[in-house]
């Protein structure tokens, strides 16, 4: 099922949106469509807040309103009659224990806020790697995600209804790559990713998280994954990414299976630069943000220092 | 019995295979959605199938039990009022009976009929089917009517051919497969012989009305309805002139004197009934059934060729397996990952039909159990999660002179990342060999014992053809 034209902004005219300037688009399209969203027409770091938010603690739902909080409150990202996509990680069928996936409330709370800023929509889907259907119901996200009123989307079929091909701007291993439409047609992307260990890339934050994006054979994407995964990040910038690192899974990623393999760290991070959010979480690990591949070449690219960020942080 | 009764009854009896038609159907249809889990009643409480399930469970011992008193209580109620094959078969007997009765060698007219009334095959079928029900040989798994009104439904290229061998049948006879042919009904009929309620002539006329009976089984010249062959269906009894029939225990019913006996010998206290006179023919018959089912089974060709197939999870014992398969294809039809398929001929007789895996875009998932829960006569164990997750399949096997890492040099390890087994049964190993631009190439490995063979690494690996395939142990 495609969006709803009326909800989303036009794009028939642009054929190719890569989303460093997927902002600017998005500008065109207000200029166009004349104050339907002018705040578009502000620089978006306007307002207060720090560029990464950490918040420890063993409330899911408050860990989350305060980490947003911190990074400029919710408003700041989602306006009253917004579409909003969410992207949490639903890639297996693993029950919410073992900690595969996104966390059912991190996602329940997030589509709750949306909806209190007034977000006219919210769609939550994920290219899984299991089967979709056992992994939204396994995951408990399917549940979470209705019950606060979003609408769940299943996208494993790879069509031009569901995917658009974008031409990755300085792309090094993805010179092009279909991306959901969703995500494209949205007016705001979130990022919900899970902290996981990852033998081929390191660990599994928010920058990997996007890879569930793809209509692409993302199997192949491991044959040079740092370079794939800072090029997919390239082309789509997610507007606010919050990091499920309640419980981090330390081996045996991304699958894990044990609940042995957990940490419990009770920690969310929020922000509005995924390649900081990530940084931020490399700690958790006892890692530094330059130990990751993907990290160094975002940093490289431009999207922003991974060592030298303003942050807060707090304990509930 | 007077005939606004014997009406009301027919009309009770179709509405009652109209409401198991439904259920059936109902069944059928939620079962094509594999998050349905649903057990069909029909296949799970049945006498014959209860004897190929390893599993008798309280509620499956009562049904079945349940089902056997009530054919011996009253008849063939199973086949008349509920069975959904002598439903459909009913229904293409109304359907086709103009063009029955302009057919010149309808069974009725046939000379040879009483010979097949004299010696139903149904139980040279159930003697055989009893046989080979221990052993590989699929005999019950194409003959249960059960199973095939399933393949009907499913519109299967068996199932069509089936469902025109029943309608060539409607051409000739009504209820044909019910009376001389199936083993579940022939079953149901050795127990119906006991003298308990029954439909029996009272009183007679001899019009010749109740030559109307689908299956035969009412015999004005003998006085004597055939209780192994009735299905209790009410269907003509109402137009008895004299209202001679009764229904109920032999003494209460008050039996008619057989006219022929009396023509005959001219002795009244020596009747000898044309059923008892079967029931010895009757007996033999089974036996050579067992007979049949015997040699079948020696046969070779429907004794197991060796197979290398993979079976759904869970089967440990495929000798076992491929005896207790009934061919339903529940699973097949149920399995959300599609993964499931049906075994052609090319594997022997004893394979066919049976289901085995082949994985596509997803292997068998490590949390899901489906299969396992709608076989109907676990022929599929039902394990505990545990079980499932730790039971092979198969076993993995990297092929490397095609896996990117051995041949090209570079990193992949995707099949190492989607292994769902806490412990990983493929890890990797850095042998000091180093990919093109300089980082430490890592090499999967399996590791043999930890291997479930659930494929999940077959259907994610990228290369071309798969570098990593599951095997049977």
């Amino acid at each position: 099922m495609a969006p709803s034209a009326d909800l989303l902004p036009k794009v028939d005219s642009f054929t190719i949106i890569s989303a460093v300037n997927r902002r600017d688009f998005l500008r065109t399209a207000a200029i166009a469509s004349f104050g339907l969203a002018a705040r578009r027409l502000l620089p978006l770091d306007i307002g207060s807040g720090a560029q990464v938010g950490v918040v420890r603690s063993t409330n899911i739902e408050a860990g989350v309103k305060q980490a947003v909080e911190l990074v400029g409150g919710i408003g700041r990202y989602v306006r009253r009659g917004d579409v909003v996509a969410v992207k949490p990680n639903i890639a297996f069928n693993s029950p919410p224990q073992y900690k595969a996936n996104t966390d059912p409330l991190v996602v329940r709370t997030i589509v709750d806020m949306c909806f209190q800023a007034g977000a006219s929509k919210v769609y939550v889907f994920d290219r899984t790697l299991s089967n979709p259907r056992l992994s939204y119901v396994t995951s408990g996200i399917e549940r979470a995600a209705e019950q606060a009123g979003a609408k769940m989307l299943y996208v494993d079929d790879v069509s031009s209804k569901l995917y658009k091909k974008i031409t990755v701007a300085d792309g090094v291993y993805l010179k092009e790559t279909l991306v959901n439409r969703y995500i494209l047609e949205s007016d705001v992307f979130i990022n919900l990713p899970v902290a996981k260990q990852h033998s081929t890339a390191g660990l599994t934050i928010g920058m990997k998280n996007l890879m569930g994006i793809t209509g692409d054979n993302r199997s192949r994407w491991h044959w040079d994954i740092h370079q794939a995964i800072s090029d997919v990040n390239m082309a789509v910038n997610s507007d606010l990414t919050v990091v499920d690192a309640t419980a981090i899974m330390t081996r045996r990623g991304p699958t894990g299976g044990s609940l042995s393999y957990l940490k419990d760290t009770d920690t969310i991070i929020a922000s509005s630069g995924v390649a900081q959010a990530d940084a931020e979480t490399t700690y958790l690990f006892g890692k530094k943000p330059e130990d990751l591949g993907y990290l160094r070449l975002a940093e490289e690219k431009g999207l922003g220092s991974i060592v030298s960020y303003s942050r807060k942080e707090i304990s509930l | 019995m007077r005939s606004g009764t014997l009406k009301r009854l027919k009309i009770v009896r179709i509405i009652s295979q109209a409401l198991f038609f439904a259920l059936f159907l109902f069944i059928f249809i939620r079962s094509l959605d594999p998050f349905a889990v649903l057990e069909n009643p029909f296949l799970r409480f049945d006498p014959l199938i209860f004897l190929t399930n390893p599993e008798a469970n309280l509620l499956i011992i009562a049904a079945v039990t349940a089902l056997l008193i009530l054919a011996i209580l009253l008849g063939r109620v199973f086949c008349g009022w509920i069975c959904p094959l002598g439903s459909l078969i009913e229904a293409l007997d109304f359907l086709l009976s103009p063009l029955r009765r302009r057919n010149p060698i309808a069974l009725r007219r046939f000379p040879k009929r009483k010979l097949l009334v004299r010696y139903p095959v149904s139980l040279l079928l159930l003697g055989a089917v009893l046989v080979t029900v221990f052993t590989q040989a699929p005999v019950l798994q194409f003959l249960h009517p059960n199973v095939w009104i399933i393949r009907i439904a499913s519109l299967t290229a068996v199932g069509l051919v089936f469902l025109g061998l029943l309608l060539l049948f409607s051409l000739f006879a009504r209820r044909l497969w019910c009376t001389y042919l199936c083993p579940l009904g022939a079953l149901y009929g050795l127990l119906a012989r006991l003298p308990l309620f029954r439909l029996r002539i009272s009183a007679c006329s001899s019009c010749g009305r109740c030559d109307r009976c689908p299956t035969e089984a009412a015999n004005y010249h003998d006085r004597e309805i055939l209780a192994h062959q009735c299905l209790v269906c009410f269907d003509y009894e109402a137009g008895c002139p004299v209202e001679g029939f009764r229904f109920g225990l032999p003494a209460a019913a008050g039996c008619a004197t057989p006219a022929k006996s009396l023509t005959k010998s001219g002795d009244a206290s020596q009747p000898v009934s044309p059923s008892r006179r079967s029931f010895l023919k009757h007996g033999v018959q089974l036996v050579a059934g067992f007979a049949v089912g015997g040699l079948l089974t020696g046969l070779g060709f429907l004794r197991r060729r060796v197979t290398n197939l993979l079976r759904p999870p869970g089967v440990v014992d495929e000798a076992r397996f491929v005896e207790n398969c009934l061919r339903c294809l529940q699973c097949v039809r149920s399995c959300p990952n599609r993964i499931i398929k049906i075994t052609g001929g090319e594997h022997g007789l004893a394979s066919l039909y049976t289901p085995h895996l082949e994985f596509g875009p997803y292997g068998c998932d490590y949390f899901c159990q489906v299969c396992q829960q709608v076989c109907p006569n676990r022929a599929i164990p039902l394990q505990s999660l545990e079980q499932k997750q730790s039971t092979p399949i198969g076993i993995a096997r990297i092929d490397e002179t095609v896996c990117v890492v051995y041949k090209e040099k570079f990193n992949c390890l995707v099949c190492e990342e989607v292994c769902p087994v806490p412990e990983k049964a493929i890890r990797y190993e850095q042998s000091g060999e180093r990919t093109a631009d300089g980082q430490p190439l890592r090499e999967p490995r399996m590791v043999p014992e930890a291997c479930i063979g659930c494929g999940i690494c077959e259907s994610k690996c990228p290369a071309e053809p798969v570098a990593i395939r599951v095997f049977a142990t």
